[in-house]
């Protein structure tokens, strides 16, 4: 009898494990692979878009792209809108077969929209809902979430996977710092409350090179037109939860140098050689194999000065003239002082954007002032704002030639000038 | 009469020093890391981490006294002393808190482990449903006994630890110095204060003086609390640390679980990530296992306060009580953290530290002394 009692009281517990009131089945879910959340600006309605993948075909659906091997759409666009970004998921609920699933959610489009007009509401969501996690990547965009999300992307099935992916590469390499949900929250949570998304465009490239072309070689090109091309080269900079710019793509360089570091993104110059004015001049590339940003700031009786100090540790990736005698010491010598040149030119140039024109501290000022003068900043925190733009700030660049790639000196002769 | 004397005993098993260590790391980790950083945040901010290693120290000395009335009074646990320090009845008056508090003890952590389990993971399950299957299951192996107990912690112990390990190593990539930086921006204040907040909490293993008579080697209590008790500050200092440095500390300190989001958080090279259930399965693993052996603790008190031969009967009506106190106590989650945060940290000081302070004190006024 002890025993009986016993065997059903661990069935019943082996029961009640089976999470019955939980259950999924696979065949029953829509798997959002990706969120696009747009906004018409004065409107208080949330428009949302979800890329939903595709676990079998249903080619009669219009908005449907990708090819999967049999043929079927890999992937398949809803949208839905609410007065909220969660009431927007549950209205998709009005249209879907399947339970939507956003577990499985990569990637987080904010269309221009509602970038501008504060994305504060949809943050709440994002950060309570169990569903959405932190890792998600986080992306704006010039047009709408739902023009970036119903646009395929070479190569790959599931556009998303494909955003995704491009996202993963820059975290090795590449002039875009990405950011996932996590680092984008805690920036807007912390003095001074800027942050930064990399920032998605649909561009016409394939146009624009046949166009070039066709005027290089007179003739129409016997080519067939692509659709606009999506890219990911540029920064969009919300401050207090709005979006109050885009750096252009040699601001969104430095501004990764500044915030996370110099490696893996790379520096073109024009080496113009000092000793001898004749010897031809070239564009020069160097990748940055390793490097680091430190920025140290001073106070004084002149205010808040900044020292930023960038190295580089480089690879010479191209030449672009034959002249130019790499096993000379002093060339290489003249190669980094110029590269030194270049860096900070550019990391000025940033700096004075963030100060001049867009007014937001998206390069790291406050958070290495408050680290290193914890008392001072309390004096300042209040009027950051205002002290931002007239922060003075000194940049020194170190630039390390630490080899050349697989060939020493360019080989191939230009010709001689008659 | 019965609590008299050092030899009685309605818990026959014997445990050894290594299962004590781990019964009692299990009892912090298990209590400390599910919620606790979370409030932690919010009280010490970026010191938050350095108020568990003030704690650990406040703790150890703690500890000094629970191991001296142990071996002051040998073969006696807390409830024993009280007795014989406090005589018949006002002994049994003061001697009745600690079982009580371990019934409490018990009810907030699985409460919380049920909530946590609700909201993060099986959401359209009734809390109820998973109340009613954790109290069964600690209800279970409590009746099993102090060894049985021991067993399980000697396995899952070190399971545990090793997960917290792996699981920092994970999320390090996420993890940003500058975050945690800079330290002591308020002054002392919030780290002072931050101490005595979670020794309140590592205090729960006041419950090594209901182990200790039981222990082969009674002598070791000292050592099997200071080594579990550094290992469980490990083990919250790791969970805080990252937590601050991860999502900042405005994230942070109103994250219902820091750690279950710090395992969310895993994205080692786009390739380990969504383990946060494994995570999960050793922390539901350890509630559950230290609520038995609190429930155990609170039927072996009641049955010397009552006088009763053995500690089983007891264990069934206990879980019951701490279940409907689960249920009852708390409409909402937020009156559980409300709880666990404000009021919680009052009555655990008062017991932990002022009666067994006061106990002690009267022992050495009195000069009472175990008999065996």
């Amino acid at each position: 009898m002890r025993k009986l009692v016993l065997i059903m009281v661990c069935l019943s517990i082996a029961l009640l494990l089976t999470g019955c009131w939980d259950y999924k089945e696979v065949d029953r879910l829509a798997t959002v692979m990706a969120i696009g959340v747009d906004r018409v600006p004065g409107s208080e309605i949330i428009l949302l878009t979800v890329q939903i993948a595709s676990t079998q075909g249903n080619g009669s659906n219009k908005q449907t792209g990708g090819q999967r091997g049999d043929g079927g759409p890999a992937y398949t666009v809803m949208n839905s809108e609410g007065k909220s970004l969660s009431e927007a998921i549950r209205n998709l609920g009005a249209q879907s077969t399947r339970r939507i699933l956003i577990s499985h959610c990569k990637l987080i489009v904010i269309g221009e929209g509602l970038a501008k007009t504060g994305i504060g509401e949809i943050v709440d969501d994002l950060k309570r809902d169990r569903q959405f996690r932190r890792t998600d990547r986080i992306l704006t965009t010039d047009k709408t979430a739902k023009e970036i999300l119903e646009k395929d992307i070479a190569l790959e099935q599931v556009p998303a996977r494909g955003l995704d992916l491009i996202m993963q590469n820059f975290e090795t390499a590449g002039p875009v710092l990405p950011v996932n949900c996590n680092d984008f929250f805690v920036r807007l949570n912390e003095d001074p409350h800027v942050s930064s998304t990399p920032f998605a465009q649909l561009q016409d490239i394939d146009k624009e090179v046949t166009r070039q072309l066709e005027k290089a070689v007179g003739r129409p090109l016997d080519s067939e037109g692509k659709p606009k091309t999506l890219t990911i080269a540029k920064t969009a900079i919300f401050k207090d939860q709005r979006m109050v710019g885009v750096l252009n793509e040699e601001d969104t360089r430095a501004h990764r140098w500044l915030m996370d570091s110099p490696k893996g993104s790379s520096i073109t110059l024009t080496y113009t050689p000092k000793a001898q004015p004749n010897e031809e001049k070239g564009e020069i590339q160097l990748d940055i194999i390793d490097g680091k940003t430190t920025i140290m700031p001073q106070i004084s009786e002149n205010g808040i000065t900044m020292n930023i100090d960038m190295r580089a540790k480089v690879s010479l990736h191209e030449t672009g003239s034959a002249d130019v005698n790499v096993r000379d010491a002093q060339k290489i010598e003249q190669i980094q002082q110029q590269a030194e040149e270049a860096m900070k030119r550019q990391l000025e140039h940033t700096i004075d954007t963030a100060q001049k024109e867009l007014k937001s501290d998206y390069v790291g000022f406050s958070e290495n002032l408050h680290n290193s003068f914890p008392v001072d900043w309390k004096q300042v925190k209040d009027q950051w704002d205002n002290i931002f733009p007239t922060v003075n700030y000194h940049v020194s660049c170190e630039v390390e030639i630490l080899n050349t790639s697989i060939i020493s000196n360019p080989t191939l002769r230009s010709e001689p000038e008659e | 009469m019965a609590g008299k004397k050092g030899d009685w005993m309605p818990e026959k098993g014997i445990i050894n020093t290594k299962q004590f260590v781990w019964l009692l790391f299990i009892m912090i980790s298990a209590f400390a890391t599910m919620q606790l950083p979370g409030m932690l945040i919010m009280q010490a901010g970026r010191d938050a981490w350095l108020s568990i290693l003030g704690a650990w120290l406040l703790d150890v000395m703690l500890a000094l006294v629970y191991a001296y009335m142990g071996i002051r009074f040998p073969g006696e646990n807390l409830v024993q002393y009280s007795i014989t320090i406090l005589g018949k009845y006002l002994g049994r008056l003061v001697g009745i808190l600690f079982p009580l508090f371990f019934l409490l003890v018990c009810t907030i952590v699985l409460r919380g482990s049920a909530q946590l389990v609700n909201i993060v993971f099986l959401p359209r399950t009734p809390l109820n449903v998973i109340l009613v299957t954790s109290y069964l299951v600690s209800a279970l192996i409590a009746r099993k006994g102090l060894e049985a107990i021991a067993r399980m912690t000697e396995l899952l112990g070190p399971l545990y630890l090793l997960s917290i390990i792996t699981l920092s190593f994970l999320v390090l990539p996420a993890f940003h110095m500058s975050r945690l930086l800079p330290q002591f921006d308020n002054g002392v204040t919030p780290f002072l204060t931050g101490a005595p907040l979670i020794l309140t909490n590592f205090g729960v293993c006041i419950i090594m003086a209901m182990y200790i008579p039981l222990c082969n080697r009674p002598e070791n209590g000292f050592l099997a609390k200071f080594s579990a008790v550094s290992m469980g500050a490990l083990v919250v200092c790791l969970v805080t640390a990252l937590s601050v440095g991860i999502f900042g500390i405005e994230d942070a300190q109103y994250m219902s679980s820091p750690g279950i989001q710090l395992a969310k958080m895993i994205n080692f090279s786009n390739y380990i990530e969504r383990v946060e259930m494994i995570w999960l399965l050793f922390l539901v693993g350890s509630t559950i296992v230290a609520s038995s052996s609190l429930i155990w603790a609170f039927g072996q008190g009641i049955a010397q306060i009552t006088g009763l031969k053995t500690y089983k009967p007891l264990i069934y009506p206990g879980a019951l009580i701490s279940l409907a106190l689960g249920i009852l106590s708390f409409p909402s989650s937020l009156q559980h953290t409300n709880f666990y945060h404000y009021t919680f940290p009052i009555v655990a000081a008062f017991v932990e530290v002022g009666l067994e302070l006061l106990l002690f004190a009267v022992a050495l006024i009195l000069h009472k002394r175990g008999t065996a």
